[in-house]
């Protein structure tokens, strides 16, 4: 990771190029993080996955028009932004069409307006990436595993239970310790 | 333990429902009109979720997904795109690569068969047997080799009446413990769920009930191998002695969990192959002094043992263990923790023991019982 990020000018640069096997790279260092960002938003594996893939498509597309002074991780995460903003879109005109409940709609709204207000340019992502990790890595044992059990691997609370041997509400206790600890760690991302 | 409890209790139950995979789109609607209702409690929730959704950066891997083959399709939708107007025949690559297919195929295909022509040969077709037992019902067999098998209530089990082959095959519904005779040019295999376990020496006990929808491997000795059926080569784990596979059958996942009992020492050498665990693309590995494997195999010699488990799923097992049914409707009652064990005991004196910590009424009518607050 650290290898990729020291020589991300000429990794733009080499997809300028057209270099398949830089990109092939650049593909399986952020297709887990694209995917798990869209899941957030979208909320269904499938749709995730299509809105992570339409990412690529645009950036090998683009490739040749790339700025190479301009920082890879940004240009990533604002095309996926911009897919799931697109989608989110989409599925707003289908609800009204639709004519479902207010609800929904009003919803669609929120999420759209939280996800739209994401900066990627301004944010330091491999400032926040140190800091995610080591407030995960701070969480007492038992916690740190409940969550990334629930954020990593996506499994219910009551799955969590089930192989840990504990309540649902004891899992409700770590992923809140867990969240309130990321809220204070990350507070400068915010 | 003060801070922790204090900071569970400040956080709004709203929000922790709402990052449940568990909970569907219209209840997650709900959620959020209710936060929005409060401009402070909607702001609280915005940076909740965006600490969440930033936590994405995180190095982890994903596991529900192939990269390798989502690399591929991605490859191939990518030149698709390049030459959006050219149809395959008018691209000399194109046709070359498509030639090349066309003659792997058919080098496939020769070596298929050549290899099936000895494969198919010696094989003689192989005859099964099947052992079945109802609830309140156990079962114990000794194979030709020696293998000792224990089968738990509400069990089938099918295994091959000639044990001398290279291969032996078992397939398993419901629970069972195999004491298998060491044999290091034989490969023991049993097939329970999507799972195949593969076997040298060992004993090791399987529970693999189809309602139950989790397949729970326990290894006391030995070594085995824990494949998925989708044939890719990294899609195993490898357990050692006290530890146990959870693979939960609604999503594909393998957790392994160990008991730091320190009864139980390890041999030095053995240690590597745990960090190997951890590190497996598709297990994660749980080290807890709650989890105790023994009580998943006491079952075997005549006991029922549990540890800090809830009546709803320890129901579940008394009615295979006593062959009865038995229904609580009761929420709080569902939830209750008992640790003990039944040996002789017939259902009534086990419930009545059960009762004593927490008073409940309960009427029996034939095989059924149903379970109430007092």
């Amino acid at each position: 990771m650290m290898l990729m990020i020291r020589k991300q000018e000429s990794v733009i640069e080499q997809l300028v190029k057209g270099d398949k096997s830089t990109f092939e790279k650049v593909f399986h260092e952020y297709f887990p993080r694209l995917y798990r960002f869209a899941f957030d938003f979208v909320k269904d594996r499938d749709i995730a996955r299509e809105l992570t893939h339409e990412t690529f498509v645009k950036l090998w597309v683009s490739r040749t028009n790339l700025d190479p002074s301009s920082n890879l991780n940004a240009l990533l995460y604002t095309i996926c932004q911009h897919q799931c903003l697109n989608f989110l879109k989409h599925k707003k005109v289908l609800l009204k069409f639709q004519e479902l409940h207010q609800n929904g709609l009003d919803n669609l709204e929120a999420q759209s307006e939280i996800l739209n207000d994401y900066n990627f340019n301004r944010l330091d992502l491999e400032h926040l990436e140190k800091k995610t990790y080591q407030s995960i890595q701070s969480l007492p044992e038992q916690c740190r595993l409940v969550f990334e059990l629930s954020r990593f691997k996506n499994l219910k609370y009551s799955e969590i239970a089930t192989t840990l041997h504990i309540s649902v509400k004891t899992v409700e206790g770590h992923i809140t310790l867990a969240l309130k600890k990321l809220r204070e760690d990350l507070k400068d991302f915010l | 333990m003060l801070l922790y409890y204090k900071l569970t209790y400040l956080m709004n139950d709203l929000f922790i429902r709402f990052f449940n995979p568990e909970t569907d789109s219209h209840e997650r609607n709900l959620l959020f009109t209710e936060i929005r209702k409060d401009s402070a409690l909607m702001e609280e929730f915005r940076e909740y979720l965006k600490a969440w959704s930033l936590t994405s950066v995180h190095h982890l891997p994903i596991d529900d997904i192939d990269l390798e083959k989502e690399y591929n399709i991605l490859a191939s939708r990518i030149d698709q795109k390049q030459s959006p107007i050219k149809l395959p025949y008018e691209d000399p690559t194109v046709s070359l690569r498509v030639l090349f297919q066309v003659a792997a195929v058919g080098i496939l295909l020769i070596a298929m068969g050549v290899a099936g022509y000895y494969y198919t040969k010696p094989q003689v077709k192989q005859l099964y047997n099947e052992i079945a037992t109802k609830t309140g019902e156990k079962a114990q067999i000794t194979l030709s080799d020696g293998t000792k098998i224990w089968l738990n209530a509400s069990s089938k089990l099918r295994y091959p009446s000639d044990m001398s082959g290279k291969e032996v095959h078992v397939y398993l519904q419901g629970e069972a413990y195999f004491d298998v005779n060491h044999n290091e040019k034989r490969l023991f295999q049993v097939h329970a769920s999507d799972l195949n376990i593969k076997v040298l020496g060992t004993a090791f006990n399987v529970k693999s009930y189809p309602e139950e929808k989790i397949v729970e491997t326990t290894l006391v000795r030995g070594k085995v191998r824990i494949e998925g059926k989708s044939k890719q080569k990294e899609d195993y784990v490898v357990l050692l002695p006290n530890q146990k596979a959870s693979y939960l059958q609604s999503n594909s996942q393998m957790v392994v969990t160990e008991s730091n009992n320190k009864n139980l020492q390890r041999r030095s050498d053995d240690i590597p192959q745990i960090k190997a665990i951890a590190s497996l693309k598709n297990a994660t590995l749980v080290v807890s002094n709650k989890i105790d494997t023994k009580f998943d195999i006491s079952w075997k010699d005549g006991k029922l043992e549990f540890a800090d488990e809830q009546f709803i799923t320890l129901a579940t097992k008394m009615e295979r263990w006593f062959g009865v049914k038995i229904s609580i409707s009761d929420q709080d009652l569902q939830k209750v923790r008992y640790t003990g064990t039944f040996e002789k005991e017939t259902i009534e004196q086990a419930l009545r023991a059960l009762s004593i910590s927490l008073p409940f009424r309960f009427s029996i009518c034939k095989d059924s019982i149903t379970i109430e607050p007092k």
